[in-house]
């Protein structure tokens, strides 16, 4: 038996409230659909135009579909999260202190890991090629490869619901020793290393394939100092990811190490050094907030430039901003421990590259409110979230500043002053950015508009609740209440505070509902929103140059380009008509992409049985995870058939068509 | 103006008034004093020092914050009358632009970090508070899930509590036999993380009586909320009278009744001990190192190097 299941007993098998109602809500869910695709015969349908496709737009839609769940699921967390922290004062609360701490957990891991993240590199992959002028992503077959590690990575992080009952209760960065066997012996620090460590080599691979897109695959003529400024974030983002990533996955190695195999590199004793281990999780992990802030960054720009209908104001500004923040976010991430007992001199020197990050930030905002200013702006609701953004960012911001000086931060340091920051910063930054973005790019992607109205409404919604949730937090921070407590004493008088952020929590999901109201209507009203131009916002950049949605091989001629905003500028000189209806231009070539692949899945698979095993210690199940992957990248490297030609007569025929036929068309 | 607008700037109009508000009460706070701010209602010189600081930063912060947020209402208030010609040849005062948006970050920047290099040195934990009086040197022990308080040279520990004079400084040496740990007492000043094996420190002081909360700030397991302890600051007399009656009782914490209350691992109310084994922190700190406690390349190992006044962390 301990052969066949390592540590796996049926006492491991669900048997809590919360494990129960977890498992069972997600095979139900489960059974639901398998019923559904089934009943409606779909599941071939499925197979092939979706889980084995190499088309970065797909892909990029179903990194949105997993964001999403993993929103709800991180949702519900910060939900439960609240309601205990409402009604712990004194003994109270409905949550044992280990369970609250698993909650928390889980949620900051999943928040960062999966939803921001997930939605960040859905959108890096339907936008960036299109906007490069570019049929694909550099490695299509890599680009699966990653998004299944990543959806691998979020199934992973759930398993813990069916097996071992429990989640790591050690904060979203695991620290030692508390994440040392000592400690934590069960399998949630294990669960977390793993669903990291699946997920990350994905986050790694899509970087290094984003980052080559970008350096390789421009349409001719686009210098680098054409790109749009979406393009140059991600960039700066990108670089980020291919230098830092390979840090998280080895400083996760050597933790997994030292659990598996009783190594010493993080214990307190026998010579390892947890200290070691804050310093390498935070050199990727501040960084990591920047790889979630740039890509925003770069959608704000689009939007602000497209919506005042004017070329950016200091476009080489924002592109030394974006690489200046790229570069200082690496040189800072001991703002993270002030408190660890460095000297004056080395804190001083982290205080003040941390304040320099803020000027090139700074220098960002100043330079968009001037191109609105110079422009004639249209406030539709991508801009309000643009607005909403500012507003909250510049806030966040100042409580960063405050942050990185370590005399203040001395006193701000685990404080909810420090959680209120980086609400502020992940919320009102990069999520704004992309419900942003979902409003900007949607009519793109499905060939209709969202519905204005309901999207106003959700973002008033939206910031009046993340104020009523946050502004407590600020002011808790400044009486002294640490983050993370699951009760405190009812004379402490905190509840009253806490229950307003709790409030604040109720009208961010009333913000959400009203969010998914506005997709229902806009589906609903398709007929009325349809926008057959491709470009309903008049843009500036390329992807409003092609059909919405884009056919498969998202352009038919590949544009050339003269000027930076490259399709304002055809459009101004009235190049345009032959670029988009393709009439003028009868000669279509042929056209080469990339086949569907299931490589991807299958090496995913294999890799997630290799977690399965270390977090169970089931040697031959990881024997059999390591050699599958393997052998599917060995028989991948045989097959020479990886690709399809689409003969030019056919695609003469998809662009005369109308939409529906191209997407039906599409292999 | 459309009804959407006015909405909007009412709404920026009130976010500005909320942040003028705040800059405002932060001045005139002293006079205001509510229950429970502890950051603002400093009680000891470093977490004076450290809360000036806070409003200074911040007033500082404001002062372009708030025009950038005035700039922003307006350009959402200002009504468009000519047509922007698509053309675009107007590109006038660009370079004039730049010049000004980098200038205004970088000013405001460079003024904080100036700031912040003389306040980080200025506050530096490790640095002794006052040379005029001698600080009582207390040790930390961060333990699952409580405080440990050894006096050394009174030779007496307590539990969950602290006793000290007023107007003392006070010299924290930290370590922990359990996870990492951080140590803080909001009113007199902030955190500093106690580590297994390795000693670090904070200097603090009250600069009145009173009872001052202290809490673990870094979660470290189940009991992490409840890891909570007090610091009564006690005039001179008081606290003679105080050391004298906890010296008369009879509550020996020696080394095995240490690993019995290490153990142990639950809430613990206060408690006080007359006699403390010998050398007991250091004890405590060996137990984590190989090779009777040294480790090349890194000071804050070495037992002999503990003497009080030389900081034996550093990086
Ligand atoms: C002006 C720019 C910023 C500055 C100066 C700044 C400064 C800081 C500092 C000093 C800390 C550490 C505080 C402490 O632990 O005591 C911190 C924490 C944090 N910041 Fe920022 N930050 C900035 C922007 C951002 C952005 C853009 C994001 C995310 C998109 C972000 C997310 C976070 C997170 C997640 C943490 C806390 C992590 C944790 O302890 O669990 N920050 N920030
Ligand atoms: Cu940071
Ligand atoms: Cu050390």
């Amino acid at each position: 038996m301990k052969f066949w299941f390592g540590k796996l007993t049926w006492a491991s098998l669900p048997h809590e409230w919360f494990t129960i109602g977890g498992a069972l809500s997600m095979v139900l869910a489960g059974l639901g659909i398998f019923v559904y695709l089934t009943y409606t015969k779909k599941w071939k349908w499925l197979w092939q135009e979706w889980l084995t496709s190499t088309d970065p737009k797909k892909i990029g839609i179903m990194y949105f579909v997993v964001a999403a769940l993993m929103l709800v699921r991180g949702g519900l967390d910060a939900g439960m999260i609240w309601l205990q922290q409402s009604l712990a004062s004194g003994s109270g609360g409905y949550l044992t202190a280990d369970h609250f701490q698993q909650i928390f957990t889980a949620h900051g891991t999943i928040m960062i890991f999966f939803v921001t993240t997930g939605f960040l590199f859905g959108l890096m992959n339907y936008i960036l090629p299109l906007q490069i002028g570019a049929r694909d992503v550099a490695f299509p077959l890599l680009n699966t490869l990653s998004f299944w590690l990543y959806a691998a990575g979020a199934l992973f992080i759930n398993l813990f619901f069916f097996f071992g009952g429990e989640f790591a209760a050690t904060g979203w960065l695991a620290m030692p020793p508390l994440s040392e066997l000592e400690f934590s012996p069960g399998v949630g620090v294990d669960y977390w290393i793993w669903s990291l460590q699946i997920s990350g080599l994905g986050s790694l691979l899509s970087g290094v394939n984003l980052l080559v897109t970008i350096l390789k695959m421009r349409a001719p003529g686009m210098t680098l100092m054409k790109m749009p400024m979406f393009v140059w974030t991600c960039l700066g983002s990108l670089l980020l990811v291919v230098s830092t990533f390979p840090i998280l996955t080895m400083t996760l190695l050597m933790l997994s190490l030292d659990r598996a195999f009783g190594m010493h590199f993080f214990t307190s004793n026998l010579g390892g050094n947890p200290m070691l281990y804050v310093n390498l999780i935070w050199s990727w992990g501040h960084p990591e907030v920047y790889i979630l802030m740039l890509p925003a960054f770069g959608i704000y720009s689009e939007i602000v430039a497209t919506f005042s209908r004017r070329r950016l104001f200091g476009y080489g500004s924002l592109v030394a901003d974006a690489l200046l923040i790229s570069g200082l976010s690496m040189l800072v991430w001991l703002h993270h421990f002030f408190t660890m007992g460095a000297g004056a001199n080395v804190n001083a020197f982290f205080g003040i590259m941390t304040g320099l990050i803020a000027i090139p930030t700074g220098v960002q905002i100043f330079n968009w409110l001037a191109t609105l200013y110079k422009g004639d702006p249209r406030f539709t609701s991508a801009m309000h979230w643009f607005f909403g953004f500012v507003f909250t960012f510049t806030l966040g911001g100042m409580a960063g500043v405050m942050l990185g000086i370590p005399g203040l931060d001395f006193q701000l340091h685990n404080s909810l002053f420090l959680v209120a920051h980086f609400h502020t910063m992940v919320i009102g930054g990069a999520l704004f950015g992309i419900f942003a973005a979902i409003t900007y790019w949607f009519p793109k992607v499905t060939g209709f508009l969202l519905n204005e109205k309901w999207g106003k409404r959700a973002f008033w919604l939206w910031i009046a609740g993340f104020l009523v949730s946050f502004t407590p937090l600020y002011i808790l921070g400044l009486m002294g209440v640490t983050r993370r407590l699951d009760h405190y004493d009812a004379s402490r008088g905190w509840q009253g505070l806490f229950m307003v952020a709790g409030l604040g929590f109720i009208i961010i999901c009333v913000a959400v509902c009203a969010q998914i109201w506005q997709i229902i209507v806009s589906i609903k009203e398709r007929k009325q929103n349809q926008d057959q131009s491709g470009d309903p916002w008049d843009g500036r950049t390329l992807e409003w140059s092609t059909s919405s949605p884009p056919p498969v091989y998202n352009f038919a001629v590949i544009p050339e380009i003269k000027n930076r905003d490259a399709f304002w500028d055809m459009k101004v000189s009235g190049q345009v008509d032959k670029l988009v209806s393709g009439q003028a231009n009868k000669q279509y070539e042929d056209i080469v992409m990339p086949k569907n692949t299931a490589v991807g899945i299958y090496i995913s698979a294999f890799l997630f049985l290799v977690g399965f095993a270390f977090v169970w210690h089931i040697v031959w199940l990881g024997a059999v995870g390591f050699v599958g992957a393997v052998t599917c990248v060995i028989f991948r490297s045989f097959d020479h058939h990886t690709e399809f030609t689409i003969k030019s007569e056919d695609v003469a025929k998809m662009e005369s068509r109308g939409l529906k036929e191209i997407w039906q068309l599409k292999q | 103006m459309s009804k959407k607008q006015k909405i909007i700037i009412l709404y920026l109009v009130v976010i500005d008034v909320f942040l003028l508000g705040l800059a405002l009460w932060f001045f005139v706070w002293p006079k205001i004093r509510l229950v429970n701010f502890a950051l603002l209602q400093p009680a000891g010189e470093v977490a004076i020092k450290e809360y000036m600081l806070f409003k200074l930063v911040l007033f500082l912060m404001l002062v372009v914050a708030i025009p950038l947020f005035c700039f922003a209402v307006f350009i959402l208030k200002r009504r468009k009358h000519e047509k922007i010609s698509l053309f675009e040849k107007n590109k006038s005062h660009e370079g004039l632009w730049q010049i000004f948006v980098w200038l205004v970050p970088v000013i405001l920047i460079f003024s904080i970090s100036v700031i912040n290099w003389k306040s980080t040195h200025d506050l530096d934990p490790y640095k002794p508070l006052s040379l005029k009086k001698e600080p009582i040197v207390i040790q930390v022990v961060a333990l699952n899930w409580k405080w440990l308080f050894i006096y050394p040279n009174e030779r007496i520990a307590t539990i969950n509590f602290l006793q000290v004079p007023e107007q003392t400084p006070i010299e924290f040496n930290l370590t922990a036999d359990a996870p990492m740990n951080s140590f803080w007492i909001p009113r007199l000043g902030g955190q500093m993380y106690s580590m297994a094996g390795m000693t670090t420190k904070l200097h603090l002081q009250a600069d009145q009586k009173g009872d001052f909360e202290g809490f673990a700030a870094e979660i470290n397991g189940r009991g992490f909320a409840d890891m909570n302890f007090v610091l009564h600051s006690v005039s001179e007399t008081d606290y003679g009278n105080w050391l004298k009656n906890v010296k008369s009782k009879s509550l020996k914490l020696t080394l095995k009744e240490y690993e019995r209350l290490s153990e142990e691992e639950k809430k613990h109310e206060p408690e006080v001990f007359s006699f403390v084994e010998d050398s007991l922190y250091e004890k405590i700190m060996e137990k984590f190192m190989p090779d009777g406690g040294y480790m090349p390349g890194m000071p804050s190992h070495n037992v002999d190097s503990l003497d009080n006044n030389n900081p034996s962390f550093s990086y």
